[in-house]
């Protein structure tokens, strides 16, 4: 059985860097496939030729992404079959009650503020991924495409 | 300076006398209600490029030179992992200083007067600061508005405390709790005066060098 990839979807290459560190550390061995803009996210999520097309286990999306932002990413990926039951995590430095409810009304799965001090930061990330990866129950490859986007849980 | 909150309630703060003044909206001229919303941007502009464009870089400071200790620890010497360490140590506390700077601006002391004055037509605030016994400054946030009763000032800075109704004044509770942590964090006393419908007063003791 392989491990589906993560999708990290973040234009800010510091944090990308120790993202991996930190996702490294918590001993996931999913593969974490980097997106740097919106529309980089959406060609892999969405791609005009399904032949190689994976589905991510995860997806973890900053909000202030050039070309395409993070909401308007998450709305389109929310709108297509094929990705509208993937879990999104919105992992960004606003917490701004303007974009919290922007992001949970746009069906992100859960929001997290990026935390400045390194170590809360990959304790954050480790948490994520615990939970998004064991945790939580993945929805059956093979049914999720065919049946229309459902509401999605919040942790 | 000028300051509005979201109903429209406009004040503008003499800094010289040290005093607020607080205007309704209708007493207001155009210029001036442009004026003190282009003061407003400026200012949530500033909170927001503080919370948030602060934030990045200071998360790779914290980041790399924890990463540098782990990964280089031994090859940087004994004296290359102190310095790294010191940088580990004082981007963590950049970013402590941030969140209560946030907080403070969020929910401080002069807009709980702000707040506690909100019935009436004419309200004074009164702020300012002067040497308290131990060398330190002591600041003080003065209204004449709602008031509290002293038998009930120990609850003032507890969380999730009120000592008025959620209908006659909104809040959750937290405002003056977070003030007395901040400011015994820094070393400092927070204290409070009043009497019901009489106003009241709140002080801090701070570091003189603290401020400036």
């Amino acid at each position: 059985v392989t491990n589906p990839p993560v999708l990290l979807v973040e234009d800010n290459p510091n944090d990308e860097m120790l993202l991996l560190r930190a996702f490294k550390k918590g001993g996931f061995i999913n593969e974490v496939v980097v997106a740097r803009d919106g529309a980089e996210a959406l060609a892999y999520l969405l791609p005009a030729d399904e032949a190689d097309w994976i589905r991510p286990a995860l997806i973890l999306l900053d909000l202030k992404l050039p070309k395409v932002d993070g909401l308007e990413v998450l709305r389109r990926v929310r709108a297509d079959a094929r990705t509208a039951l993937i879990p999104v995590v919105i992992l960004t430095t606003s917490a701004e009650e303007e974009d919290v409810v922007a992001g949970y009304s746009c069906g992100a799965n859960a929001y997290v503020r990026k935390p400045v001090k390194f170590s809360a930061f990959a304790e954050a990330i480790n948490a994520i991924g615990v939970f998004w990866l064991f945790l939580s129950e993945p929805m059956p490859e093979a049914i999720s495409p065919a049946r229309p986007a459902a509401q999605p849980a919040t942790p | 300076m000028v300051c509005m909150d979201a109903s429209g309630r406009t004040a503008l703060v003499n800094a010289e006398a040290g005093r607020l003044f607080g205007y309704r909206r209708e007493e207001l001229t155009g210029q001036r209600v442009k004026d003190l919303e282009l003061a407003n941007e400026n200012m949530e502009t500033f909170a927001y490029s503080v919370a948030h464009d602060l934030r990045a870089p200071l998360r790779a400071l914290s980041g790399f030179s924890k990463t540098l200790l782990e990964d280089y620890g031994d090859a940087l010497g004994e004296e290359g992992r102190d310095y790294a360490g010191r940088i580990v140590e004082a981007s963590e506390q950049m970013a402590m200083l941030i969140d209560d700077l946030l907080r403070l601006s969020g929910m401080n002391l002069m807009e709980n007067a702000w707040k506690f004055t909100s019935g009436q037509d004419d309200a004074s605030i009164e702020f300012g600061a002067n040497p308290a016994e131990d060398g330190r400054l002591r600041c003080y946030v003065r209204d004449d508005g709602a008031g509290f009763d002293p038998a009930c000032s120990d609850q003032l800075s507890r969380p999730f405390r009120r000592l008025h109704d959620g209908s006659e004044f909104p809040g959750t509770g937290v405002g003056l709790a977070s003030v007395r942590r901040i400011v015994q964090r820094h070393g400092g006393l927070v204290g409070a005066e009043g009497a019901i419908g009489k106003g009241a007063a709140f002080h801090f003791t701070i570091k003189a060098e603290e401020i400036t």
